[in-house]
């Protein structure tokens, strides 16, 4: 069974350059646009990076302004104060 | 020359906001504060160890809630000023509302008491502060829910006991069932009658 690492965003202006971030930094992720949402999925495991992300949107940016944009999340956490993962472990 | 840090790291402010709120009881015994923690035989060794990974803290749930609710209360807005309510496309929308309001609304709040009791019971700081923020996330989505759904009991039927409705519509008997056993299951929420050789 495929175990899918996921976020979804509502589909905004900061969004955008989050989405541009993620697929960066995880070229094996899978886009979906849906209605006023964006879901971000990949097998096992989601790596969302503060440096990334910096520089897509071109300001200092901390990790946690992210659960403004965020709807849900599929993964366990392990988050600092440079990346925030989601993964399946087993 | 060195510069002091301006910002605590993450796992700092963590610390800071979790292990250090708490402190070691010293007008009661621990198990008298803590009675269903060891009712069900399970031993925990060391809660120093739990860590909750999203390293959420009050300081930083606030900032960014706040934010967001300040965008969906001025969609709200818009939408009373703007008669959103008679521009629906389909009537059975409201239909769906009612069900939402009685079916899902209540249980988010069901959520937020279970959390908050489990939360009472751990010893644990780690755990207990993770259960605090759940509870108050779930608080949270009742109100907001209420509040959106608010502009429509002033102009349509049905809407207005939704707690009341909880208790006796027959289709919700499923889910309010399984959150009124979560809520009240021996281990989170039980007297402190913790033995046979108890004697209250």
């Amino acid at each position: 069974m495929k175990q899918l690492a996921f976020i979804v965003f509502q589909d905004n202006d900061n969004a955008r350059y989050l989405v541009d971030a993620i697929t960066q930094d995880n070229p094996h992720a899978e886009v979906q646009y849906q209605p006023a949402m964006i879901r971000i999925q990949a097998e096992k495991r989601l790596e969302i990076r503060r440096a990334t992300v910096e520089e897509m949107i071109g300001r200092e940016w901390d990790v946690q302004e992210m659960l403004i944009d965020v709807i849900s999340i599929g993964g366990n956490v392990a988050e600092d104060d440079d990346s925030f993962v989601l993964e399946w472990k087993n | 020359m060195t510069t002091q840090k301006k910002k605590l790291s993450l796992k700092d402010k963590y610390q800071y906001l979790t292990r250090d709120m708490a402190w070691e009881p010293s007008y009661q015994k621990k198990a008298d504060i803590f009675p269903d923690e060891d009712f069900e035989g399970i031993k925990i060794t060391d809660w120093d160890k739990w860590e909750d990974p999203f390293r959420l803290t009050m300081d930083a749930y606030w900032k960014y809630q706040a934010e967001k609710e300040k965008k969906l209360y001025a969609i709200f807005d818009a939408f009373a000023q703007n008669n959103g309510h008679q521009n629906i496309s389909d009537a059975r929308y409201v239909n769906a509302l009612k069900l939402f309001l009685t079916g899902v609304s209540p249980l988010e709040y069901g959520a937020f008491q279970g959390y908050s009791r489990a939360g009472r019971q751990f010893s644990g700081a780690g755990a207990r502060v993770a259960c605090q923020m759940q509870a108050i996330d779930e608080l949270r989505h009742v109100q907001t829910q209420i509040h959106a759904m608010s502009h429509y009991n002033k102009h349509f039927n049905g809407l207005h006991d939704f707690a009341h409705m909880h208790d006796r519509v027959w289709f919700l008997s499923v889910p309010k069932s399984f959150f009124d056993d979560a809520r009240s299951a021996r281990s989170s929420s039980s007297p402190p009658s913790r033995s046979p050789s108890s004697t209250c």
